[in-house]
C-alpha cells in the first residue's frame, strides 16, 4: 500500500511544524524521515498515522484520502519512540491488545501472537512483563504488537533512539530483515543519519518544517541539494575557491569571522581532501597540524591555519598517515580531491 | 539531543482546547484521539460542577449568608458581646499555637532523624508517627482521660503535685498535639530525602557544627517545605473537636475551643451567632487556602504529603 | 536510596533520644494507658463490652456510612481529578483550589452547616420538605457529611498519576484499534486504581473516626444511627470508662488494619512505578 502526502501544514501556535510538505511512499518501501531537532518530522509522522490533524493538505492510502479519517478505523501500525508498552500488561497482553479490543477469539488471538513472538524471536517470554525486558526486547514488544492486526502500513518514531549503540546496530540490520521479509510499506523517523542509511530504500531530509531533499540514500550522500544536507549528513570543511576546467581549487580559508553564506564557498569532505609535505599540487593551502587521531581505519587530522585561525579536518586512510610521518606542529598543504559549490541562498 | 523534544512537545498538547473545539463544532474524525468528544467533556464538566457545589460550594454559601444575614455588625456584635465566645475564640488561639510549635520542633527532630541515618527501629517510628492518622480523634481522648484517672501511675502523681490536666488546658493541648503530630513530619521527610545530605555533609565538611549546619544549610532549603506543614498543621489544630471535647469537659467560658463553642451556640440556639463564629472558622480555613495556594503558585511548591499518597489529616 | 555514609552528620543522638521520648510521651503512654485499662480488666467482660449488641450496632454504622462515603467519594472524586487535569472551562482554578476546603474547615463546621442546611428552615431542608423529603437526622444525610470531610482524599491521590499519565500509552491504545471506552477501561484504569484505592482508604479510614460532624448531623441513636466513636463518647459520658475502651480497642485494631493496607498499596505502587 503507497502513502501520499500532499501539501500538508500544520501550526502549533506560532510555530509553524510542517510547511507545505509533500511525500510519495511506494508500496513496500522503507522511507526515512531524517532531520535535527524540531524539524517537523516527528509531526509529519504522526499526520501520516493519524495522531494529529493537518491544517491543510490531504493524506492518502493507496486510493483512500484518510485525511480526515478516524485513527481507530485506519489501521496503522505505529512503533513509539519510548515504546508506550502498557505496563501491567503482560509482553502476550500487549501484542494481543489490538486484536482483543477487534473482538478476535482467543484461540485465534493465541495463534496470531505465538505467530509474532516467534517473528520478532521472543518465544517463551509471553508472560514477562515490560518492566522484565531489556530496550531492545521492548523495543521489539513494541512491533510485534504494531504489526499484531497486520497494519497496511508500519511507522515508527525513533525507533533507535533510546537504545546503546551495539544494541542499536543489530536491531537496524534486523529491521532491515524483517522489512525484507514483510515488504510492508513503512516509515521512521530519525535524527541519526547513520540510522537512516544503514536501513532505509529512500531518506527525506527535512528542516524547519519544509523538505530539503529526497532521494536514495546514495544519491543523497554523493549529491546533496545544498550545504544544510551536505553539513547534516557528515562534516564538512568550507573554503573559498573555485573549480577551473575541472580542477577544483581552494583560495583561501574561510576565517572564523566570516559572515555565513555571503558569496561563493566550496564545500570538502573531509575524505576528499588530501595532505601532501610540499606545494605540488595547484590550489593548494597551508595549515599547521594540531591533532592526529586514529578513528577505526582512518587517521583523522586537524589542521589550522595560523593566519585566519580556520580549522579543518582530513580524513587520510592510515597507509597515507604512515607516509606522510604526520606529527603535531608540522605544516603540510592541503589539496582538494574533489569539490562542491552550491547557490548562495542557503548557509550552514 | 534528540528530535522528539522540538516537534513532539509542539505536537501533543496534553489539554485539548475545549472553547475552540466546541466553537468549530467538528466532526469526530477531526478529534484528538486522545480526549472525547465535546459533548461528554461537557457533560462531565457540568457533573463535577453539579457536585462541587452540592457538596462544598452551596453549604459554604449558606454559611456566610446566614453569618451576615443580620448585617455586619450583628456578626460582630454577636462575637464580640460575647464573652465566652470571646473566651473560647482565646482558648484556641492559646492551644493551636502552643501544638504547633511543639509538633514543629518535633518534626525537623524526627524528620531529621528518619532521613539522615539508617538505624535499626526507624520503620517502627515512622509506623508510630503515622499512628496518630489511624486513630479516632475520640480514641485518642478516651487515652488522656484514662491515662490521667485514679488508676494509674500518671494520674496518681498529677492528682499529687496538684498539677491540672483534664478539663483543662494541658489535656487539651496534648490532644491536639496527638491529633496533629505526623503532618508536619511527613511534609518534611520527602523534602529532606529529595534535597538529600550532600550540602549538610560538605558544611561538616567544612567545619560547620551542628548549629550552624541545621540554621545555614538545612534550614533554609526546607523552609517552604516547613512553612507549608505548619500552615496544615495550624488548620488542623484550630479545628480539633473530638479529643478535646473528650478532656476538655466543656466548661463554658473556661474550657470550650472555638468549635466547641460553635456546637454549644447551636445546640442553645443562638442564631446567627453560631453562624457568625462558623464562619470565623470558615474564614479562617480560607485563610489558610489562599496561603496554602501562594505557597504552591508563588514558590512552585509540591504538597508532598499528597503526593505521596499520605494525606496529612 | 540508602547513598549516606551512616552517621557522618552530626545529631544522631540528639534527635534520636528527643523524637523517642516526644512519641513515648504523646503517643505510647495514652494508648499504653488505654491497653492497660481494657487488659487489666477481666478478659470476659472486655469482650462482653466490646461485642456488646449496641457495640455491634455501633461498629456496622460506623462502617456502613464510612464506606458509603467513600465509595461514592471515589467515583465523585475520579470524575473531579480528571475533569480538572483533562479540560480547561471556567472556574478550573478556582475549584481547584477550593476543593481542599474539608481539610482546611473544622469538621464541626461542616457537621454544623449540613444540619442547618438541610434543616426545616435551612435552604435545601425547606425545598426539599416541600417535596415530601426530610433528611434530618437520617443515614443518608450523615453519608453526605461525610462526603464532605471525605471529598479531597480521592481528588488529591488520582490528581497527580492522571497529571503523569502517559500520553504515548493512550496514543497507542487508539492506533491498535481501541475506541476511548477501551482504552480507559484498558489502559487507564489500571494505572489510576492504586491512586484510587489509596484514596478510597483514606476517606474510609477518616469517616471510621469521624465524630465532629456527625454529632451534628446524626440522630446519634443506640442501635440506630449511633455510630462508634459517639458510642465512645457516649459510654465515657455514662462513666463506663471499661465499656469504652473495650469499643475503643476495637476502633482502633479496624483502623489500624486500614493503615497497614495503605502502606502496603503504597509500597506496591512505588515497587511498580
Amino acid at each position: 500500500m503507497s502513502i501520499s502526502v500532499k501539501n500538508v501544514s500544520k501550526r502549533f501556535g506560532n510555530f509553524q511544524a510542517l510547511d507545505n510538505v509533500s511525500i510519495e511512499v511506494t508500496s513496500g518501501c522503507l522511507l526515512a524521515l531524517l532531520g535535527p531537532s524540531g524539524c517537523g518530522k516527528t509531526t509529519l509522522l504522526r499526520i501520516i498515522a493519524g495522531l494529529e490533524i493537518p491544517d491543510s493538505g490531504s493524506v492518502r492510502y493507496q486510493d483512500t484520502e484518510v485525511t480526515h479519517s478516524r485513527i481507530q478505523d485506519r489501521n496503522v501500525g505505529f512503533v513509539f519512540q519510548h515504546y508506550a508498552l502498557f505496563r501491567h500488561m503482560s509482553v502476550f497482553e500487549n501484542i494481543g491488545f489490538a486484536l482483543r479490543v477487534r473482538k478476535w477469539s482467543q484461540s485465534k488471538v493465541d495463534q496470531r501472537v505465538s505467530e509474532l513472538m516467534h517473528l520478532v524471536r521472543l518465544q517463551g517470554m509471553e508472560d514477562r512483563m515490560p518492566s522484565q525486558l531489556s530496550g531492545g526486547q521492548r523495543q521489539r514488544v513494541a512491533l510485534a504488537r504494531a504489526l499484531a492486526a497486520e497494519p497496511k502500513v508500519l511507522l515508527l518514531d525513533e525507533p533507535f533512539g533510546a537504545l546503546d549503540a551495539k544494541v542499536r546496530s543489530e536491531l537496524r540490520a534486523w529491521l532491515r530483515r524483517l522489512h525484507e521479509e514483510i515488504h510492508m510499506t513503512s516509515v521512521f523517523v530519525t535524527h541519526d543519519q547513520e540510522d537512516a542509511f544503514a536501513v532505509a530504500d529512500k531518506v527525506v531530509v527535512m528542516r524547519n518544517g519544509r523538505i530539503e531533499q529526497q532521494g536514495k540514500p546514495v544519491e543523497i550522500f554523493e549529491h546533496p541539494a545544498n550545504p544544510f544536507v551536505m553539513d547534516f549528513l557528515g562534516h564538512v570543511n568550507v573554503f573559498h575557491g573555485r573549480q577551473e576546467n575541472d580542477v577544483p581549487l581552494l583560495t583561501g580559508f574561510r576565517g572564523p569571522e566570516e559572515g555565513e553564506g555571503s558569496g561563493k564557498w566550496v564545500y570538502v569532505r573531509p575524505h576528499e581532501l588530501d595532505l601532501y609535505l610540499h606545494n605540488q599540487v595547484d590550489g593548494s593551502l597551508v595549515g599547521t597540524i594540531i591533532q592526529v587521531l586514529p578513528v577505526g581505519g582512518i587517521i583523522r587530522v586537524l589542521l589550522e591555519d595560523p593566519v585566519s585561525t580556520a580549522r579543518i579536518q582530513v580524513d587520510l586512510h592510515h597507509l597515507r598517515a604512515k607516509e606522510l610521518l604526520l606529527e603535531n606542529g608540522k605544516r603540510m598543504w592541503v589539496a582538494p580531491k574533489r569539490i562542491r559549490t552550491f547557490e548562495p541562498e542557503y548557509s550552514i | 539531543m534528540d528530535s522528539f523534544n522540538g516537534d513532539k512537545l509542539a505536537g501533543s498538547s496534553p489539554v485539548p482546547n475545549v472553547a475552540a473545539e466546541a466553537a468549530s463544532f467538528a466532526p469526530p474524525s477531526l478529534r484528538d484521539c486522545r480526549t472525547e468528544s465535546p459533548f461528554i467533556q461537557y457533560t462531565l464538566i457540568i457533573l463535577a460542577w453539579f457536585f462541587f457545589l452540592g457538596i462544598l460550594g452551596i453549604p459554604i454559601l449558606y454559611l456566610f449568608t446566614q453569618a451576615f444575614s443580620g448585617g455586619i455588625s450583628l456578626f460582630f456584635q454577636s462575637i464580640f458581646a460575647d464573652k465566652d465566645t470571646l473566651n473560647s475564640i482565646f482558648l484556641t488561639l492559646t492551644i493551636a499555637p502552643l501544638a504547633v510549635l511543639l509538633n514543629t520542633v518535633f518534626g525537623l527532630n524526627a524528620a531529621w532523624l528518619l532521613t539522615r541515618y539508617r538505624f535499626p527501629g526507624r520503620t517502627l517510628i515512622l509506623t508510630l508517627i503515622d499512628l496518630p492518622f489511624a486513630v479516632s480523634p475520640v480514641v485518642t481522648g478516651l487515652c488522656l482521660v484514662i491515662l490521667a484517672g485514679s488508676r494509674t501511675w500518671v494520674g496518681y502523681w498529677l492528682d499529687r503535685l496538684g498539677i491540672p490536666f483534664l478539663n483543662n488546658t494541658p489535656s487539651m493541648v496534648m490532644g491536639t498535639m496527638f491529633v496533629t503530630l505526623p503532618i508536619i513530619v511527613r511534609e518534611l521527610i520527602p523534602v529532606l530525602e529529595e534535597i538529600g545530605p550532600e550540602q549538610e555533609l560538605a558544611a561538616t565538611s567544612l567545619g560547620a557544627n551542628g548549629t550552624q549546619m541545621f540554621l545555614r544549610i538545612t534550614l533554609p532549603n526546607i523552609a517552604i517545605g516547613l512553612l507549608y506543614g505548619v500552615l496544615l498543621c495550624n488548620a488542623r489544630a484550630i479545628g480539633e473537636f473530638a479529643s478535646v471535647a473528650v478532656v476538655s469537659g466543656r466548661i463554658a467560658g473556661a474550657t470550650e475551643t472555638m468549635p466547641l463553642r460553635v456546637e454549644r451556640l447551636f445546640q442553645e440556639y443562638k442564631s446567627p451567632a453560631d453562624f457568625a463564629l462558623a464562619s470565623l472558622l470558615a474564614l479562617m480555613a480560607f485563610g489558610t487556602l489562599l496561603a496554602k495556594g501562594l505557597i504552591e503558585n508563588r514558590l512552585n511548591y509540591r504538597h508532598h504529603s499528597v503526593k505521596k499518597g499520605k494525606m496529612g489529616q | 536510596m540508602n547513598r549516606l555514609a551512616p552517621k557522618v552528620l552530626p545529631g544522631f543522638g540528639i534527635t534520636l533520644g528527643f523524637t523517642l521520648t516526644y512519641l513515648g510521651f504523646l503517643v505510647l503512654l495514652p494508648l499504653g494507658a488505654l491497653m492497660f485499662q481494657a487488659l487489666s480488666n477481666n478478659p470476659f467482660d472486655f469482650f462482653r463490652s466490646a461485642f456488646h449488641p449496641r457495640a455491634l450496632s455501633a461498629y456496622w454504622n460506623s462502617f456502613s456510612m464510612a464506606f458509603s462515603a467513600a465509595l461514592l467519594n471515589t467515583f465523585i472524586g475520579l470524575l473531579i481529578a480528571w475533569v480538572l487535569v483533562r479540560y480547561r472551562f471556567f472556574g478550573r482554578r478556582f475549584m481547584d483550589a477550593v476543593i481542599d476546603l474539608p481539610f482546611a474547615l473544622p469538621t464541626s463546621v461542616a457537621g454544623f452547616v449540613y444540619s442547618t442546611l438541610y434543616s426545616e428552615r435551612g435552604w435545601l431542608g425547606e425545598f426539599l420538605g416541600q417535596n415530601g423529603i426530610h433528611l434530618t437526622h437520617t443515614w443518608f444525610l450523615t453519608v453526605l457529611v461525610l462526603l464532605f470531610t471525605g471529598f479531597p482524599f480521592v481528588v488529591r491521590t488520582v490528581q497527580p498519576v492522571l497529571e503523569e499519565l502517559d500520553g504515548d500509552l493512550e496514543e497507542a491504545a487508539a492506533i491498535l484499534g481501541a475506541n476511548r471506552f477501551q482504552t480507559f477501561i484498558h489502559v487507564i484504569m489500571p494505572s489510576i486504581l492504586p491512586a484510587l484505592i489509596t484514596g478510597f482508604s483514606l476517606a474510609f479510614a477518616r469517616g471510621l473516626g469521624e465524630y465532629g460532624s456527625i454529632v451534628f448531623v446524626s440522630s446519634n441513636l443506640p442501635y440506630r444511627s449511633e455510630t462508634g466513636p459517639v458510642l465512645i463518647v457516649s459510654r465515657l459520658e455514662e462513666n463506663a470508662i471499661n465499656d469504652a475502651s473495650a469499643a475503643a480497642i476495637v476502633m482502633l485494631m479496624a483502623s489500624f488494619g486500614m493503615l497497614l493496607l495503605i502502606n502496603t498499596l503504597q509500597k506496591r505502587r512505588q515497587s511498580n512505578g
